[in-house]
């Protein structure tokens, strides 16, 4: 059973992070490649906060302040740079923490992480852990999902896909794209500090290999599988990514090379996609 | 030490302008970063160790045999992955599958090799050579030398010749380009095959220096890369000056500050200049909005 609470986990992170990044980048779509290391702060804001012996739910809070304060840097090259170069720049970006988190290794451990990362209160170690963080993930995913849905048909939703149409144009009409695009990056960067927050207490321990960033590719392409611009093509995006992996288990694939030809179908999946459907699977309708 | 590390830079520049001009190449005529890029090198770099070391072919050969493999996965790239996904008009799909194409890249390296690090029988290539306060290898003055001369065919490969021009033209402006006669998947096809070769001989280049690993593509894909934005992506003179640019960079804070920095260094340098410069050193395409 607890098997299938971590599968249910790790959909449920997956979703938080597809959710959240459509937030950031989905509606503006100025792409953000800097994701993961977004949730890597919000998982480091955690750990180190807990290990000054901070209250958990505190550090949690630690988590999303850092992540969003990421936002925010990321966010200050929109005031210059647009379209592809803002890729770019945002990959830099995710390279360049990433680096830091390697090289500062007084504080974070380096290469090897950190490990021993405590529980959130009221969890007692043992074999319901899982069980307890399903809900916990789960309550995480839903909030973040209930908050993409209400930005999606607020003003502000409407604001940012008119952004993404024409910047003069919205400006003219009395909105600042930069502000505009400065708070969608920073809220999506605070939601993925959250679910990164939640990550580490979950699993006691963090390294840099996993906030890399080919995970931001993995997060960006979850979200253009699934249909950007539409929260529930992240959620549906999201699922299927994260379940087919764990499908392929069952389907007795050959031991030591099961995660590669995992990565395998999974790539030529994308492919396939995207000549058939590239709008995603579920693609945003205009005018909603 | 300044010499070793102006030397060190060059060799690298070099390097990465077979990289950087890759990508520019394949932006320039399909508007698209190519994520595969740097898997395209790791196939270069794989077929000449495979060819080496099964079919005990001499290094000369087998370089051919990696030619040809880059042209072969970059065209396949453009046919299976990149033409189906952009006939819907999407922009943002082909950039997407060029992400499948690389996840499948890797992991097909990784089944046929294994994930272990391989490195290439370079023999005499990698003995120490002295000229005066400078110390290389024959595999670093090839780096060096054929960089140079395949950049200079190339520039004058699209200056002079007819379908050189024509890449250029669909660059600048590809309906007008199409009214004109010129078949942009055609030209799309020749600008994947150039950015092939010259991957896989980058590739080659670096299984000498240090290792081969599926993923070796990644860093120095995005060494490649962000010269090629530095520079202005879609020019290729562009892409030349910003490989100098990042491998200097490289080479100096590795000699005189720390190489373990070195993605911190590299990415502040395009910070600080997009931040100045925001279409790059010289005027590329103008990045489409995603």
């Amino acid at each position: 059973m607890t098997y299938y609470y971590s599968v249910g986990i790790l959909i449920c992170v997956a979703v938080s992070l597809a959710v959240s990044l459509n937030i950031a980048s989905g509606y503006s779509r100025h792409l953000s490649l800097a994701h993961a290391a977004f949730w890597g702060l919000g998982a480091y804001g955690f750990a180190l906060a807990t290990a000054h012996k901070w209250n958990p739910l505190l550090a949690l809070v630690v988590s999303v302040l850092a992540a969003a304060l990421g936002g925010l840097v990321a966010a200050a090259p929109t005031l210059r740079v647009r379209g592809d170069y803002f890729l770019v720049v945002t990959l830099g970006m995710g390279e360049a923490l990433n680096n830091v988190l390697v090289n500062l290794r007084s504080l974070t451990g380096g290469s090897n992480g950190l490990s021993n990362i405590v529980l959130l209160p009221g969890v007692k170690p043992g074999p319901n852990i899982d069980y307890y963080y399903l809900q916990v993930f789960l309550a995480a995913a839903v909030v973040m999902v209930v908050l993409g849905v209400l930005i999606q048909r607020s003003a502000f939703g409407q604001a940012l896909r008119a952004t993404a149409e024409d910047e003069e144009a919205t400006a003219a009409l009395g909105r600042n794209p930069t502000w505009l695009k400065v708070r969608a990056l920073t809220l999506g960067a605070a939601c993925a500090g959250l679910t990164g927050g939640l990550y580490a207490s979950w699993t006691s321990f963090i390294s840099p290999g996993i906030f890399t960033s080919s995970a931001s590719v993995l997060i960006l392409a979850t979200v253009l599988l699934g249909g950007i611009g539409n929260i529930w093509g992240a959620v549906f995006g999201a699922i299927v990514l994260t379940a087919l992996p764990e499908g392929l288990r069952f389907a007795h694939v050959p031991g030591a090379n099961a995660q590669l030809w995992q990565q395998m179908i999974y790539g030529l999946l994308l492919i396939l996609l995207m000549a058939v459907r590239p709008g995603g699977l579920l693609p945003a309708r205009s005018g909603r | 030490m300044i010499w070793q590390a102006l030397y060190n830079g060059v060799v690298t520049g070099a390097l990465y302008a077979l990289v950087a001009l890759g990508y520019t190449l394949i932006y320039g005529v399909a508007r698209l970063i190519n994520f595969a890029h740097g898997d395209v090198m790791m196939v270069g770099a794989y077929t000449c160790l495979f060819c080496m070391e099964r079919f005990h072919l001499p290094p000369a050969p087998a370089l051919l045999a990696a030619i040809a493999a880059g042209a072969l996965i970059a065209l396949l790239i453009e046919r299976l992955a990149v033409r189906p996904a952009a006939r819907k008009g999407d922009r943002l799909a082909p950039v997407i599958s060029t992400i499948g194409a690389s996840v499948v890249l890797q992991a097909g390296a990784g089944l046929l090799f294994g994930a272990a690090a391989r490195s290439l029988p370079g023999g005499k290539l990698l003995d120490p050579i002295y000229l005066g306060p400078i110390q290389t290898t024959l595999a670093q003055l090839s780096t060096l030398v054929g960089g140079s001369v395949l950049t200079l065919v190339l520039a004058l490969f699209l200056k002079f010749h007819l379908y050189g021009q024509a890449i250029r033209a669909v660059a600048d402006d590809p309906t007008l380009a199409e009214t004109v006669g010129i078949a942009p998947h055609r030209i799309a096809q020749i600008a994947f095959a150039l950015s092939g070769i010259m991957a896989a001989l980058a590739g080659i280049a670096v299984g000498l220096d240090s290792s081969l690993r599926p993923t070796m593509g990644y860093s120095l894909g995005f060494m490649g890369f962000t010269a090629a934005v530095l520079g202005g992506i879609g020019n290729p003179t562009g892409a030349i000056l910003g490989a100098m640019l990042v491998g200097m960079v490289s080479s100096l804070t590795g000699t005189y500050l720390s190489s373990a920095w070195l993605p911190g260094y590299v990415f502040g340098t395009l910070a600080l200049l997009l931040l100045f410069r925001p279409q790059g050193l010289l005027p590329g395409r103008k990045a489409v909005a995603t």
